[in-house]
Parts: structure tokens; C-alpha cells; sequence
């Protein structure tokens, strides 16, 4: 008596045709019906067939809104396991909106620190909106630039400073100016009476460095610096000395 | 699913504006889509399926044809959006999960799902992934190989050997798995 495997040569997987493999992939052939050695493979794809019936709708009310007119919103419908890089899109656009309309809200009030509220001017200017520059109401001075609202709450500091602008400074700028723009003088002595006037006077511009023809005028001014050198160091300086016995500059 | 003589009426709704009839379109495709999306990304699958989707909205004005062709479209995108997909991972040089890896069991899955099912997955990761493609686009998606060969940019004769050879690989691999199951 032979055991059932003695058969088992004559139950060899024989080559599939196309055409049988196209049924069974289309499952029209159970797996009862397969061919030889092609049981399992029937088996493994109703399997495959079968799977995910339950799983796929598991969110079976999730529809979409309207494919057509609601592109995205549908979206929202969908089940998705986790937050998708769309979403992390959404976010930033909302922050960048609200980011926008922050900031625009600043500018109209003028609220903005002196150099944002000027970008923003120019930027808003660009597109028919005017807001208040950084100077509208900044007085005459730059300490308040910034402050552009005539409401805006201007501090104690900026106040104090002001005042001690106008103390120590106050109309010296429009004398400067009036004196740079009336003065006949020119060149060196231009410059010199305009630093004098600045400086209240402290200042030597304009009283070295004339141009002449001969070393002469180095060499004064080497006395000149050799003097200053010696009412700075109380006369234990020699600077220049030298220089001025031999008559050389060192000045091209 | 399948419309029959109702598709054409369905698709013009659809293409309207009718949103009952796009909700039918989506019943009617939608699992076949998520199915085969989910098989070979079990991760990312349900976001790919609504990428799919969010393709046909914007294709559907201009979709002209019958049921079977909008089956075909449908797997196309699907099958673009997947290949995207992994090349955009492939570039933010992420770590490739091979499709065997989809047996194991994940957050994703149902622990109730069938064991064989395990198994056929683990068994269709050791084909090429081309023959796996079409393995699955046959049988989870329901295409034909006509529809297969429209889908994959291939020819229908070269779809037919191919789904022949990977069928007689399937064999060879649950035989040999059989006999090391008997051995030991």
C-alpha cells in the first residue's frame, strides 16, 4: 500500500499560463479549483482580497464635503492619523496674517519704534494707505524720533533730555547753519569760524596746516605743537624741538 | 462598486457641483484607493489618499470617459502620489521601509486583522516591488490588466507575464515556507 506522498510527484506546481493567472488574480478561481501548488497562492490573495474591508471604513462618514467647490475642505473630512505637512502650512499662514495685521495696526497708530514705523510709512505709502512717518510729530529734535503721535506717551527721559538739549544746545544748530550759509569766507577759514562757533570757541581748526611754499610753515607748526605739547605737559615736554631748530617736517 | 448605466449621469452631477453625486464617486473609489495606498505605506497612506483626492477635484472638470477610465485615472494619480512621496523621503534621507515590514504589526493596523493577511504581505514583499505593484493593483485595487497596463505606463502583454511570474514566485515562496514549517 503506498502512502499519499508517493503521489506527491504527480501533484508537482505546474507553470502557470497567463491566462490562469489572470483568473486567479481576478479571483475567479477558489482556491479548491487552483492548480496544482497554486492552492496557497489562491488562499494568499483572498487574503489580500479581503483585508481591509472593516479597516477602510472605519471613518465611513468621513466624506467629502464637495470634491468640486470645497477643494480643501474636504480635507478636513478625510481621516488622517496625524498632522500633515498641509496643516503645519495652515498654521503659519495664520500666524503670518495675524503677524500682519499686528503690525499694520501699530503703524496706523503710530505706535511703532521710530526706524519700523518709518519702513512701515514708506511700505504703506506704496499701496494708497498713509499712516504717520516716524518725524510727523517729533519736534525738532531726533532724541523724540519715533514718536509720531503727538498722544503718544512720550517718557520722562526723552522729556529731560529735551530740555537739557535746549540748554546746552538750543539754537546753536540754526546758528551753525545760518553762519555756513551767509559767511563770505571760504576754504580753511570757512571751516575754522564754523568749528570755532561749534565748539564755543575750544576749537584751533584752521590754524594749522596752512598750505605755503616753503618748510617755513611746518616748521611753525611744529613750534605751534611743541608749544601746545609743553602747556600740556608743563613744560617737560620736548616735542618738536628738534624738528623746529632744523627746520624739517616730517609733513608731506 | 459600480455605477453601470448610472455613471454617466453621476459624473456629470459630480462634475456640477452635486455634492451627493461626489460623495458617491468617493464611496464608490475610496476604499480601493486606501487599500492599496495603506499596503505599501501603512504610515502615511490615509494622507496620500487624500492628496489622491484632492488631485481628482482638480482634475474632475476636464475628466472625460467611461467608469473604467476614471478607475485608471484615479490609480494613476494615486500611484504618482505615492511615487512622489517616496522620492521626497528618499531626498530628506529618511530610512526606506521595505514592504515586508508592513506585516509587522503598527499603530496602524487593527491587532484583529487577519494573521493570513500578515503572511500574504510578507509573502508579496519578497517580490520585486514592480511585480508587487501590479499584484496588488490587480487584486486590492481591482484593476484589470488592461487597466494595470493603462496605469503603470506599461504594456498589457508585459503586465500579463509579469502578474504570471509573480504568481509562480508566490508559489515557490508559501511551498518553501510550508516545508520549513513541516521540518520543524
Amino acid at each position: 500500500m503506498n502512502l499519499w506522498r508517493d503521489l506527491d510527484y504527480e501533484m508537482e506546481r505546474l507553470p502557470l499560463d497567463v491566462d490562469t493567472a489572470d483568473r486567479l488574480l481576478a479571483g475567479r478561481v477558489l482556491p479548491a479549483d487552483a492548480p496544482p501548488g497554486y492552492e496557497a497562492v489562491a488562499v494568499l490573495l483572498g487574503a489580500l482580497r479581503a483585508h481591509g474591508e472593516e479597516q477602510v471604513f472605519r471613518h465611513e462618514d468621513a466624506v467629502p464635503v464637495s470634491v468640486k467647490d470645497g477643494r480643501s475642505s474636504h480635507l478636513e473630512t478625510m481621516p488622517t492619523p496625524g498632522r500633515s505637512t498641509r496643516h503645519r502650512f495652515k498654521l503659519a499662514g495664520a500666524a503670518f496674517a495675524g503677524a500682519l495685521v499686528c503690525t499694520t495696526g501699530l503703524a496706523f497708530a503710530g505706535g511703532l519704534p521710530g526706524a519700523a514705523q518709518d519702513v512701515a510709512s514708506s511700505m504703506l505709502s506704496k499701496v494708497g494707505v498713509t499712516v504717520p512717518g516716524p518725524n510727523d510729530n517729533a519736534a525738532t529734535h531726533p532724541s523724540v524720533r519715533g514718536y509720531s503721535s503727538p498722544d503718544a506717551a512720550v517718557s520722562d527721559d526723552a522729556n529731560a533730555n529735551d530740555e537739557s538739549a535746549d540748554e546746552n544746545g538750543g539754537g546753536k544748530g540754526a546758528e551753525i547753519s545760518e553762519l555756513a550759509t551767509t559767511t563770505e569766507l571760504t576754504g580753511v577759514e570757512k571751516g575754522a569760524a564754523i568749528s570755532t562757533v561749534a565748539s564755543g570757541g575750544k576749537s584751533k581748526a584752521g590754524q594749522q596746516g596752512e598750505a605755503t611754499a616753503d618748510h617755513g610753515a611746518a616748521t611753525s607748526g611744529a613750534g605751534d605743537g611743541a608749544a601746545t605739547a609743553d602747556d600740556a605737559s608743563g613744560g617737560r615736554s620736548t616735542a618738536g624741538a628738534d624738528n623746529a631748530a632744523t627746520g624739517q617736517s616730517h609733513r608731506p | 462598486m459600480s455605477f453601470g448605466p448610472d455613471f454617466a449621469s453621476a459624473l456629470a452631477a459630480a462634475k456640477r457641483g452635486d455634492q451627493e453625486a461626489q460623495a458617491h464617486l468617493y464611496r464608490a473609489f475610496q476604499p480601493k484607493v486606501l487599500r492599496y495606498l495603506l499596503a505599501q505605506e501603512p504610515k502615511d497612506g490615509e494622507d496620500l489618499a487624500s492628496e489622491v483626492w484632492l488631485g481628482f477635484g482638480a482634475g474632475l472638470d476636464r475628466f472625460e470617459g467611461s467608469e473604467s477610465d476614471l478607475l485608471c485615472w484615479i490609480f494613476t494619480i494615486a500611484r504618482r502620489r505615492l511615487i512622489d512621496h517616496r522620492r521626497a523621503r528618499a531626498r530628506r534621507h529618511a530610512v526606506s521601509v521595505s514592504i515586508e515590514t508592513l506585516a509587522l504589526p503598527s499603530d496602524e493596523f487593527d491587532p484583529s486583522s487577519s494573521l493570513e493577511h500578515g503572511e500574504a504581505l510578507s509573502c508579496l514583499g519578497m517580490l520585486p516591488r514592480e511585480w508587487a505593484e501590479i499584484v496588488l493593483l490587480r487584486v486590492v485595487a481591482g484593476l484589470d490588466s488592461a487597466e494595470v497596463a493603462n496605469v503603470t505606463g506599461r504594456k498589457a502583454g508585459t503586465v500579463r507575464v509579469i502578474q504570471k511570474r509573480a504568481l509562480e514566485r508566490l508559489a515557490e515562496l508559501l511551498s518553501a515556507k510550508h516545508e520549513k514549517a513541516v521540518t520543524q
